[in-house]
């Protein structure tokens, strides 16, 4: 296992060379397994004997372990720790000393040294101590990038959904001014026009900001979640009727292909949001007397559900980025249709919730099959068509 | 009179300027995004672009006006770059900084207001070949 994917800088301070170079040959040839994370660490160091030394090498330099001598010739080892712990809260020290008291050890610690070692010690305690000491620097690395990272991913998608929400005000300002100051008069074409996508607009926000409740109710875990037999059948029999205007508006046959029964441990509400964003999406995005066949595979321990539209379909480019957060597929063939960008993606989070999978296959102008797969039974609690 | 091109991917945008444009009797053409809009600008050569900024990507509008200065007759068509300011919060360029770096003569800041638009529509019409910002000076 040579294959090291981060190396740890170290700096030893310590006024005895032979320490040093004891300290260094034994840096040298560790590595340390973070079984966490799967990955090898390993170490290069630089020497340094005194406090002086020690400001000339910090200056271009940061390092993440630091062996401290407690002693130097020209000054303490417990005046170097407080600075470097006033500089660097990431930055970890162990301190040495051949002044092994309990006080000097509880001074140490107190001054935020990561651990101590008495010296003499043997190079197999130091590279115990190191190893302690670099798996929590390399843990608590990741936690602050991982944390950075979410902090990001939550800038982005506020800034996009401070965009989402303009655009349609925008757009009803936009029409208003101009009935305001007459450039749209009463019974005009462009009348009509205006508010009927004023109200199309104000539609798409309400959409919007129901969908966005829906997706942080999901995302927070505060939603309580209701898990109990459900019949997945009468649930998508039930969504149809929802979605039956929308459809005859468009002259679209809905057809189910099915048991008559189909149970599964879930939330119905959060079944109903996977399955209304499937079936409502397979009628606004289809063409006019096109048709929606939803199928319904039992598969022993999972549910496998198929919605295949007739529609405009998807590019590649276009499928690849559906399930993302606020991606709208915008062209002349979806000019007139309302969606908030989070529909699918939320159908992702909730599938995910059931050890499931939401996946798109399609062509352009060739229509789509979306292909949601659910654990039927969650929790190992035992799928009783396998009990015998 | 002129030929105008307005590149959005609001459709309401598009057609809240179209209305304000026809006003003054321009003849406008429409694209929803910055392909269809190059692909528009070639065909019909207009005299002026409006173009958004923030479409399917949120560079797009830039990349769109990039694309017309490279070409050589389009490169001399006006763009009006039509912006929402506190909108852009993550994308690589602020056109209120960097302004002067990108290849477009105006910016106008949405929602678009007749008076406002009418004004930049009416200057920037009336530029001269070597008056248009095609290095994005």
């Amino acid at each position: 296992m040579n294959n090291i994917s981060d190396v740890l800088n170290v700096l030893i301070i310590d006024d005895e060379e032979g320490m040093c170079m004891g300290a260094s040959r034994a840096l040298s040839s560790t590595q340390v397994f973070i079984d966490d994370l799967k990955i090898m660490v390993g170490f290069s160091s630089k020497s340094v004997h005194s406090y002086a030394e020690y400001k000339n090498s910090i200056v271009n330099q940061k390092y993440d372990l630091i062996l401290l001598d407690y002693k130097l010739p020209d000054g303490s080892g417990l005046d170097i720790l407080q600075e470097i712990n006033e500089q660097s809260k990431e930055t970890l020290v162990i301190m040495m000393t051949a002044y092994a008291t309990f006080e000097t050890a509880v001074q140490a610690t107190k001054l935020g040294a990561y651990d101590f070692l008495a010296k003499p010690f043997t190079p197999e305690e130091l590279r115990n101590s190191v190893r302690k000491a670099a798996t929590r620097f390399v843990l608590a690395k990741r936690a602050k990038s991982f944390e950075e990272e979410k902090r990001k991913i939550r800038f982005e998608f506020i800034s996009v959904l401070s965009h989402e929400l303009k655009s349609p005000i925008n757009a009803i300002d936009g029409y208003l001014k101009l009935l305001r100051e007459g450039s749209i008069t009463p019974g005009s074409d462009n009348y009509s026009m205006a508010i009927e996508r004023s109200l199309v607009r104000l539609e798409g926000m309400r959409k919007l900001i129901f969908d966005l409740l829906d997706m942080t109710r999901i995302e927070s875990g505060q939603k309580t979640r209701n898990i109990e037999p459900i019949d997945l059948i009468a649930t998508i029999h039930q969504l149809i009727d929802q979605n039956k205007d929308e459809a005859k508006l468009g002259e679209i046959t809905i057809n189910l292909f099915s048991e008559n029964e189909l149970k599964m441990e879930a939330d119905q509400s959060e079944i109903e949001i996977i399955l209304n964003n499937l079936i409502n999406n397979a009628i606004k995005y289809n063409r006019p007397k096109g048709t929606v066949d939803i199928t319904v595979l039992d598969r022993q321990n999972q549910v496998e559900i198929q919605i295949r539209d007739s529609g405009i379909g998807l590019t590649k480019y276009e499928q690849d980025k559906l399930f993302n957060d606020f991606v709208r597929i915008k062209n002349a063939d979806t000019m007139n249709i309302q969606g908030s960008g989070l529909g699918l993606s939320t159908v992702k989070k909730i599938a995910a919730l059931y050890e499931g999978t939401v996946s798109v296959t399609s062509q352009k102008g060739n229509g789509s099959i979306f292909q949601v797969i659910l654990k039927k039974y969650l929790n190992n609690t035992i799928c009783p068509q396998i009990v015998t | 009179m002129a030929r105008i091109l307005c590149i959005d991917d609001d459709r309401d945008v598009l057609e809240t300027c179209k209305i304000i444009l026809t006003t003054e009797k321009h003849n406008v053409m429409m694209a929803l995004n910055g392909n269809e809009g190059f692909a528009k600008a070639k065909a019909e050569i207009p005299e002026l672009i409006l173009l958004d900024v923030m479409m399917d990507d949120n560079t797009e509008g830039f990349h769109t006006a990039y694309k017309l200065r490279k070409d050589p007759v389009l490169k001399f068509v006006p763009i009006l770059m039509l912006t929402s300011v506190n909108q852009k919060l993550n994308m690589k360029c602020n056109p209120k900084k960097d302004g002067n770096f990108l290849p477009v003569d105006a910016f106008l800041e949405k929602p678009v207001e007749k008076v406002k638009l009418l004004k930049e529509v009416k200057r920037l019409l009336a530029l001269k070949k070597d008056e248009i910002n095609i290095d994005g000076n």
